[in-house]
């Protein structure tokens, strides 16, 4: 019963990919021309530049043409959406075994005292 | 607190499913535990958010069995329906289920829940694995391996 948005679809979607997580690795580090990011990679720069306009979809990535380079950069942190969905997950589940040991201490409770 | 997620080979979307897990010690018997899920009246008291209205829960204790529930948020009603896959008490149990928030895209789950004896102690370990509705529909209408991924890591889940 965990609330998400269709951002986080997206956004899980795109760093879903081993590829596109170590292009955001890379560029954390600064911003790369495409020809930088494919370096690591046995790709072909077309290859590469799909990956980056997915995350460029999400908003993870920005691009703008300098020259004849296509210089990337990383986007607005949408990947907030990302922590938001595990730490909403997360506080959703400790409360909810909150109450399960709350509710099982006051069964062992009753029955001590029905034993009594 | 793990999220996982796979993309297919040439699509932004379709076929990503992630996954989420807590894990936790509690003082009562794997029985207890177990029934706690199981059982409809306990349930009521303890599954849903305090302060929710309306709260209506089915629970069949068995795989094939229904388990739904809804209630009612500030948003409107929000419905949760699903089937157990697999129920092993009190080690653990197998649900899949889609959720229908007043305002946001349905989505499906598969819940593994374990319980695994601590001494006089129990560890359950909760974890889910997501897709959304819209992907299941994707899925159903011709991308394949979905349904495929979201029961390998519902399986790698529960070997843990």
């Amino acid at each position: 019963m965990v609330q998400y948005s269709s951002n986080l679809d997206h956004t899980l979607a795109a760093v879903a990919d081993p590829t596109r997580r170590e292009i955001l690795e890379r560029l954390a580090r600064g911003p790369a021309s495409v020809s930088e990011l494919a370096e690591p990679f046995q790709m072909s720069l077309p290859g590469v530049m799909k990956h980056v306009r997915i995350l460029e979809g999400v908003g993870l990535v920005e691009t703008h043409k300098n020259g004849r380079v296509r210089e990337c950069r990383l986007g607005p942190a949408r990947l907030d959406d990302v922590q938001r969905w595990v730490e909403d997950y997360r506080r959703q589940w400790e409360r909810r075994l909150d109450r399960l040991e709350a509710f099982l201490r006051n069964q062992q409770d009753e029955a001590a005292g029905t034993a009594e | 607190m793990r999220v996982r997620g796979r993309v297919g080979d040439d699509m932004p979307l379709p076929g990503t499913t992630y996954e989420a897990s807590v894990e936790r010690l509690i003082n009562a018997s794997p029985e207890a535990v177990f029934d706690a899920f199981m059982d409809e009246t306990a349930q009521a008291e303890w599954f849903a958010d305090p302060g929710l209205t309306e709260v209506s829960i089915t629970v069949e204790p068995r795989t094939g069995g229904r388990w739904d529930c809804s209630f009612q948020t500030e948003g409107g009603r929000y419905y949760w329906t699903g089937v157990f896959l697999e129920v092993d008490r009190p080690r653990r149990f197998v649900a899949e289920f889609t959720t229908v928030p007043p305002d946001e895209d349905p989505f499906i789950s598969t819940m593994t829940v374990t319980c695994e004896a601590r001494g006089a102690q129990t560890f359950i370990t909760v974890t889910e694995v997501h897709a959304s509705e819209r992907r299941r529909d994707e899925a159903q209408g011709g991308i394949p391996g979905m349904l495929d991924v979201v029961q390998r890591f519902a399986e790698e889940a529960s070997a843990r």
